[in-house]
């Protein structure tokens, strides 16, 4: 055989055993996250008892029951949404890992978009898994890319049209959840996702449901709480007990013409009240330095420290850094608050949750605290 | 007892937060009171849910027209940017800084007094806000203002140029005392 | 899902081609090129990445 023929002959076994050792190193997304639910656990399903069409495929996902044994107002908690944003998921399992619920019913879907844990978005550096100490020893948890992993749903279009709003989107947001609702059962893997949530919302008859993310330091909806305009008086009544704790949020109106997204198609199709909470995370930053999990965890960046210094620019940092028990703390923060202020305006049909850590001691204390 | 709770904690927080500056008497200021938004921050509906806690009637009217101040003997506005406030006005920027100047244009003509109210803190200033928060200061005959807003002295300085009271509080819910004896 | 499949025919034609022109061509630097783009390829039609 000539040589160069030999030459291609191991250069092909070379791509070949390296493929096998990435495909392990990407195939270890595919493991899930173990989430230890809290004795009060009522039941447990997945998204596709809610349409059928998810079962089997990479979007079916966790759904977790907390029943009270008073009859009262029903929670539904998404994190995960975006699975590039840590503290929303994080929030969720700190729920998941610890509360009682009293009265009414708590519904926790912990990764909401399962395709998107078992991949990162390229060209980011971003680390695949973070790990939290815990009072068992370390436990692990992936970290994903912002849409439904690319395997599960290709090609992107190059143009997403909305469903059913016909409005243009870049193409890669045909993977974003939170560009999809209210779904169809026969559309894209990521719109079927949207559509069983919003049939989770409808069939358990959803009275207040929030969306939990994250964005990076530079976005200007930051530290805030978006509403829509069934939601407006509990979201500010929220902002005030917030102000008690000393957490200043934005209150933000969910925009009627962006179609798509939780805040507005959850309260225009069902009748659940929703709301939407962002915390401020920098590995999403597009000026951040070294992408590291210790980024991911310690939210400290020396590029940002700089841009806050300079003054230049509006980013959401503090000097000291946007730690992960931060920003679950505030998220765990405002759903206290929510449900605070809507007990108050619904108080025939409340959702008393115990056991939801609060801002102060997330930071006191850390995530993993909280998680068994 | 909630209710109360809260009227209370706020009464007792207000206490603690709230410094004065300005040496004009501040104007009376009289109900019926609109209350709108100058750049369509959600920080509106707080204003109403403030008005509402301690027991001020208010009618909020985010997109309020020189039309709407019929009967109407003062205008609070609550400036603050916000671009999902304007999408869901369906509104540009340019087209409510048109609106805010005709108000404010109109409140002038028909002698109704303005009140601003800036709640937002850091998050409603900057360079998209300032030219709402500008326009509403310097047409105001009184100013409250949650001190994270004005760390710089943006509204301060307004204040002491324009001789116009100012109150700097700690928090959005601090703003109720001054609030309250405004209207008194 | 039609078109899904029609992508993965497309990678599978596109691998073909990769491969045989490493069988074709006699210089080093383009056999490692292309051996290069087998990576990826392979790995989107395994459904890996």
């Amino acid at each position: 055989m000539p040589l160069f023929r030999i030459r291609a002959l191991l250069l092909l076994l070379a791509a070949v055993i390296i493929s096998a050792l990435a495909a392990r190193e990407f195939s270890g997304m595919r493991t899930p996250d173990t989430i230890l639910p809290a004795p009060s656990l009522t039941h447990s399903g997945l998204l596709s008892d809610y349409s059928p069409s998810l079962s089997g495929t990479g979007a079916d996902t966790k759904v977790l029951v907390y029943e009270g044994a008073a009859r009262g107002g029903t929670f539904l908690l998404l994190g995960g949404t975006h699975p590039n944003e840590p503290a929303g998921f994080m929030a969720a399992v700190v729920l998941a890992e610890n509360i009682t619920v009293r009265s009414g019913r708590v519904i926790l879907i912990p990764q909401a978009c399962e395709s998107g844990f078992t991949a990162t978005d390229p060209l980011e550096g971003s680390p695949q898994h973070f790990t939290i100490p815990t009072r068992s020893g370390e436990r692990s948890f992936r970290f994903g890319g912002r849409g439904a992993n690319v395997v599960d749903q290709w090609p992107d279009p190059l143009v997403y049209l909305q469903f059913p709003s016909g409005q243009q989107l870049s193409g890669v947001e045909t993977r974003n959840l939170n560009r999809a609702y209210p779904g169809r059962v026969d559309g894209t893997l990521t719109e079927q996702t949207a559509y069983a949530i919003m049939e989770l919302i409808r069939r358990e008859a959803v009275t207040i449901a929030v969306d939990l993310h994250e964005a990076a330091p530079e976005i200007p909806i930051i530290n805030a709480l978006i509403t829509h305009e069934k939601g407006q008086e509990i979201a500010a009544a929220a902002v005030l007990n917030l102000e008690f704790v000393g957490l200043q949020y934005a209150l933000e109106l969910s925009p009627q013409n962006f179609r798509g997204l939780s805040h507005r198609e959850w309260g225009d199709r069902t009748t659940a009240i929703p709301f939407l909470m962002e915390t401020s995370n920098p590995i999403q930053g597009r000026l951040r330095g070294r992408t590291s999990t210790a980024l991911l965890l310690d939210g400290t960046d020396p590029w940002y420290r700089l841009a806050r210094g300079l003054g230049r620019m509006r980013i959401t940092y503090e000097e000291t850094g946007e730690p992960l028990e931060r920003r679950v703390g505030r998220h765990t923060q405002g759903i206290i608050a929510l449900l605070e202020a809507y007990n108050e305006a619904h108080p025939e049909a409340p959702c008393v949750v115990e056991g939801i850590p609060t801002y102060e001691e997330l930071l006191a204390h850390g995530v993993g605290a909280f998680l068994k | 007892m909630r209710t109360i709770l809260v009227v209370a904690v706020l009464t007792f927080l207000s206490t603690i937060g709230s410094s004065r500056a300005g040496a004009q008497t501040s104007p009376a200021f009289e109900l019926p009171l609109l209350i709108t938004s100058a750049g369509q921050s959600a920080d509106v509906t707080m204003a109403g849910m403030l008005c509402k806690k301690i027991g001020v009637q208010a009618k909020t009217l985010p997109n309020a027209k020189g039309s709407d101040l019929a009967g109407v003997k003062t205008l609070m506005i609550v400036p603050g940017f916000s671009s999902k406030g304007l999408g869901a006005a369906g509104t540009s920027r340019d087209q409510e800084l048109e609106r805010v100047k005709g108000l404010i244009s109109a409140a002038r003509e028909k002698k109704v007094k303005i009140l601003v109210l800036h709640l937002g803190g850091n998050a409603r200033r900057g360079p998209q806000s300032d030219d709402f928060n500008r326009m509403a200061a310097e047409a105001s005959g009184r100013m409250i203002i949650v001190k994270q807003g004005d760390e710089d002295g943006f509204f301060s300085a307004i204040a002491k140029e324009k001789s116009i009271p100012i109150d700097i509080v700690d928090k959005i819910a601090s703003a109720a005392t001054p609030l309250s004896a405004l209207f008194k | 899902m039609v078109l899904h499949w029609i992508y993965v025919l497309i990678a599978v034609l596109l691998l073909g081609l990769v491969v045989w022109q490493m069988f074709v061509d006699k210089r080093w630097r383009e056999q490692a090129a292309l051996a290069m783009l087998v990576v990826p390829l392979l790995l989107r039609i395994l459904h890996i990445k």
